[in-house]
């Protein structure tokens, strides 16, 4: 490692501040553009399925069903 | 077996070939992305020297540079999907025009951002006014501007049509964001890494940075693809191929 300790890693000098939190706002604009397609996909196809279920499914439940 | 690159490229602009055969593409993409992402911002962040003059805030570069790479050439990838659309009329190519967007807003925001917190230690700076600055400002607002003018319209196909118009238009601002730094005097730094010339960077620094700049293409490929299957399935959601996928499935996919 370039840094001494874990204490250096983090104060890197004084420009710590900026680099961690370059990073932190990155990666969590990163995460957000990877979760949100999985968590829009999901709702569509959840829509979906009730929606071709509404006349009675064999195998599958809808959530007012299993109440 | 697809022989020819027309059968190949039928088979991939169908909606519900491309759907199914983009899904076993995605878990590598995602494994890759993250292993290359991973690598290089530890490398780039704990094991490569600092900057002899700009210290450690140079660090930024690692997720500063490859997010404005894939900034700009995801607007090429978005204009040529959009005049493709318009040119052939291939649904699929508008539906990756309108996936394309939003990604590049996002990275384009990514690349100011980090810009921006870059830029108060080694200008003294959070903003200022130059060429290369304002280009990308006017770049994330192309973006944004064909995001909402899809959207704009009654009628989808318009809508798809006019953001198409836009994003080719929009174009020339690339060019000019390439050569912002060589053709004004900004306080951008030139560019570390060209492909008509040797890396103005030392290899232990560089390495890292190509690493890095591999993992967001990796990134930017697997979230266009999710985006695009969100896309397929909203306007193809009457379509018979997509009820006999889901209908009968018991547990549902994620993906």
């Amino acid at each position: 490692m370039y840094f001494d300790s874990l204490h250096d890693l983090l104060a890197m000098n004084g420009h710590g501040v900026y680099v961690w939190s370059a990073y932190f706002i990155g990666f969590g604009v990163v995460f957000l553009l990877v979760l949100s397609p999985l968590l829009r996909h999901r709702r569509q196809i959840r829509a979906l399925q009730n929606q071709w279920c509404e006349g009675g499914c064999t195998n599958q439940k809808t959530t007012r069903e299993r109440k | 077996m697809p022989t020819t690159f027309k059968q190949w490229f039928h088979q991939w602009s169908s909606p519900p070939s491309f759907y199914q055969k983009s899904e076993c593409l995605l878990p590598w993409l995602g494994l890759l992305a993250f292993v290359l992402i991973a690598t290089g911002t530890v490398w780039g962040l704990a094991f490569a020297p600092e900057d002899a003059r700009q210290g450690n805030s140079f660090r930024i570069i690692y997720l500063h540079v490859p997010v404005a790479f894939l900034a700009l050439a995801g607007y090429y990838l978005m204009a040529i999907a959009g005049a493709i659309g318009l040119v052939w009329r291939i649904k699929l190519a508008f539906w990756a025009m309108r996936a394309a967007a939003p990604l590049g807003a996002a990275l384009t925001f990514i690349a100011l951002v980090t810009g921006s917190i870059w830029g108060k230690p080694t200008w003294g700076t959070w903003w200022e006014w130059d060429a290369r600055i304002t280009s990308m400002l006017i770049l994330f607002f192309l973006y944004l501007g064909v995001m909402a003018l899809a959207n704009a319209y009654q009628q989808q196909e318009g809508g798809l049509r006019a953001s198409a118009i836009l994003a080719i238009i929009g174009m020339v601002n690339i060019p000019l964001i390439y050569k912002s730094v060589d053709w004004w005097n900004t306080l951008h730094q030139g560019a570390s890494l060209k492909l008509t010339s040797a890396p103005t960077i030392h290899g232990t620094m560089l390495y890292p940075l190509l690493i890095m700049v591999a993992g967001f293409y990796v990134l930017y490929a697997l979230v266009l693809l999710l985006n695009m299957r969100c896309e397929i399935v909203a306007n193809e959601s009457r379509s018979r191929w997509l009820q006999d996928i889901y209908k009968k499935t018991e547990k549902l996919n994620v993906f």
